[in-house]
């Protein structure tokens, strides 16, 4: 069995909307009983739409954003309950990189500034020690010497993305949570960072959580797949079995909206009526219920449990047997 | 062949900058025939959208851009032509959906009242008539409750729904030709579904020219009959989509082609990459300009300029020197992918 390196149990994140006087007056559920668990080495691709929750439940796993309810374990370690020292240390572990590169980067500071700074903090070795490893990493990310002093500003997106990159692999974490860190980028440039990405995951071990809503770059990057709806998980297999045999009327209706990229196939496509229900007044029963082709009456009433297809391969939904 | 309701010839569009003139398009050729779909292609800063934007010559021609060459619509060549005129075609014979629908819609005005302006302006219909109409286009680009969203500010809708109004100002006049720039960029995968069938079934109905500019060579792959494919402000290589897909001749366009991560199929260790990025405008290599990022170089390349040629039949157009060469048998890379260069 391979280490588990993160267990994220039940966790929910619920953000309170306010009316007036800032009373609260219901709340929106980005995140609804999720269980995951990431292995050392693996990567964890999440799929799903805009606003699913997605990139809530990767900033919850690494404690930027405090869940309303469930546990994460790092390592064995509660992130919740930890205090602000342990969560100091635990951030060495756990890092982050940024969907978009131009807004995620300080403008006003010098990319080698940006690095160091980041040992500064963690009170990590003196001024010159500082200086020599974040020139080494600059050069692990295919970055020159000569773009130490410069702005974020003189870089092109991808460049920024190595930056951002570089920020992340610094500290030698063993998780890195990637939201979206190749949706603003053009395809040339894309398989630049994903074939970044995975070299430096086969020299340093790194687990990653991929973020995405592209389930092409999934298919390629993903070690196993999480599909979200709505806040909820709603169905989980290892990559090449999600592609082949989706188990969820959700994952089906993804996989038929890609576009084909051979002009000689035609695909058969589902095409989903209407758009994503407000995550603060979810439908009863089976969240994708109202736009789910094969719904039934129990769908409406009764919130499906999970289903084990194999001892990898689980599903939320009435209709598998 | 069908009739061709666009044709450009050699337009070269360059923008007066504190850096000195700069060209972004440089000399471009092609045509759109009634009824198909001819794909735009290539990476940001390529210039397919300035290419568009010259079409309806959507630039400030007072002080900063300058447009070269003929825009032939309906034969008549619309560089030629004065304000006033050049405002009857604009969102009447031609119209232009943008990418971001957010920022493009006006954020006062009702949906209804922007999809109504086009049809006062241009067919002088009274407001009731044009109400009607409004209503109908929405129901016609798949908005349910359209007597209800006609009197909703666009903050109230949802991306795909504003992306779907844009199409119906678009297609308010029955346009001859439709541009759409990214049209589905900012959408997820599920909605993008709804927005190129839709796109794709009115084009049907309206037999009418469509422009699709995208970096997404599968949406190009399935909507597409022909496709240009454009580098640093030039097209380098133009043919059908399956020409394109099958066996595509600049580097190029190999390139752009072996980096889609593939949804059938094995999948590789690495993906392929085409090294470097595209360079600024005022920095375009001598000869050719793909030349500095191509896997087959030769010095010869980086002397002379290059030619859009045609290979053969059926109008396939290549701008490189090596083409035959490459076509024919596998020429060994003169150096190996991914080997970085100039960044």
């Amino acid at each position: 069995m391979r280490e588990e390196i993160l267990r994220a149990e039940h966790v929910k994140m619920y953000f309170p909307i306010r009316g007036a006087l800032g009373k609260a007056v219901g709340h929106v559920k980005a995140v609804d009983d999720v269980s995951l668990s990431l292995y050392k080495g693996e990567t964890y691709g999440l799929v799903g739409e805009t606003g699913c929750g997605k990139s809530t439940l990767g900033r919850v796993l690494i404690r930027l954003l405090k869940a309303t309810g469930g546990t994460v374990l790092y390592k064995g370690e509660d992130l919740f309950t930890a205090n602000e020292k342990e969560l100091r240390r635990l951030r060495r572990e756990l890092q982050m990189v940024f969907q978009d590169p131009y807004t995620s980067l300080n403008p006003r500071m010098r990319v080698g500034e940006v690095l160091t700074e980041v040992l500064k903090i963690q009170g990590i070795g003196d001024k010159d020690s500082r200086m020599a490893d974040a020139l080494a990493v600059f050069e692990k990310v295919g970055l020159l010497p000569e773009h130490f002093y410069r702005f974020p500003h003189e870089f092109s997106g991808g460049q920024r993305q190595r930056i951002g990159l570089a920020r992340a692999l610094i500290l030698n974490p063993g998780l890195i949570i990637c939201d979206e860190p190749v949706s603003a980028l053009d395809v040339s440039v894309q398989s630049q960072i994903i074939n970044l990405l995975l070299d430096m995951q086969e020299e340093r071990g790194l687990t990653y959580l991929f973020i995405s809503h592209d389930m092409s770059v999934i298919r390629y990057i993903a070690d196993r797949v999480g599909v979200m709806y709505l806040g909820h998980l709603v169905e989980e297999a290892p990559v090449d079995e999600l592609f082949a045999d989706p188990a969820h009327p959700y994952t089906k209706v993804l996989l038929s909206a890609v576009p084909s990229d051979n002009p000689h196939v035609k695909k058969e496509r589902v095409i989903l009526e209407g758009d994503l229900p407000s995550p603060a007044d979810p439908p009863a029963g089976c969240v994708f219920c109202t736009r789910c082709p094969y719904a039934k009456e129990i769908c409406r009433e009764k919130k499906p449990g999970r289903t084990d297809i194999n001892e990898t391969h689980r599903v939320y939904c009435h209709l598998t047997k | 062949m069908r009739e061709k309701i666009l044709e450009i010839e050699n337009l070269s569009t360059s923008f007066k900058t504190e850096r000195g003139i700069m060209k972004a398009v440089d000399g471009v050729s092609f045509h759109v025939e009634k009824g198909e779909i001819l794909g735009l292609v290539g990476e940001s800063g390529c210039g397919k959208s300035v290419t568009s934007q010259s079409i309806l010559r959507l630039y400030d021609e007072k002080y900063t851009a300058e447009y070269e060459g003929r825009i032939l619509f309906d034969g008549c060549d619309l560089l030629t032509l004065g304000e006033k005129e050049m405002r009857k075609i604009r969102g009447h014979e031609i119209s232009m959906i943008f990418q971001d629908a957010l920022s493009s819609l006006n954020p006062v005005f009702t949906v209804g009242n922007q999809i109504m302006e086009p049809l006062l302006i241009h067919q002088k219909l009274s407001k009731e008539e044009a109400r009607k109409k409004a209503v109908e286009l929405l129901t016609l680009v798949g908005i349910p409750m359209p007597e209800k969203r006609v009197e909703q500010y666009p903050h109230e809708l949802s991306g795909g729904m504003r992306q779907r109004v844009m199409i119906a100002i678009a297609l308010a006049c029955r346009p001859k030709l439709l541009i759409a720039d990214e049209p589905t960029t900012a959408l997820d995968v599920t909605v993008q579904a709804q927005i190129m069938d839709l796109i794709l079934s009115l084009n049907k109905k309206l037999s009418m020219g469509v422009i699709l500019i995208t970096h997404d060579l599968s949406v190009v792959a399935e909507t597409c009959s022909r496709v240009a494919v454009m580098y640093l402000g030039q097209i380098v290589e133009e043919g059908s989509v399956f020409e394109i897909f099958d066996s595509p001749s600049h580097p190029y366009t190999k390139g752009l082609i072996q980096s889609i991560p593939r949804m059938a199929g094995e999948r590789a260790r690495r993906l392929y990459m085409i090294p470097g990025t595209v360079p600024l405008l005022n920095q375009i290599p001598s000869g050719c300009r793909f030349a500095p990022r191509c896997p087959y170089v030769l010095s010869a390349c980086r002397k002379r300029t290059q030619e859009l040629l045609e290979t053969g039949a059926g109008g396939h157009r290549v701008r490189c020197m090596r083409f035959a060469e490459l076509e024919t048998k596998e020429a060994a890379p003169v150096r190996a992918a991914g080997e970085e260069c100039g960044v």
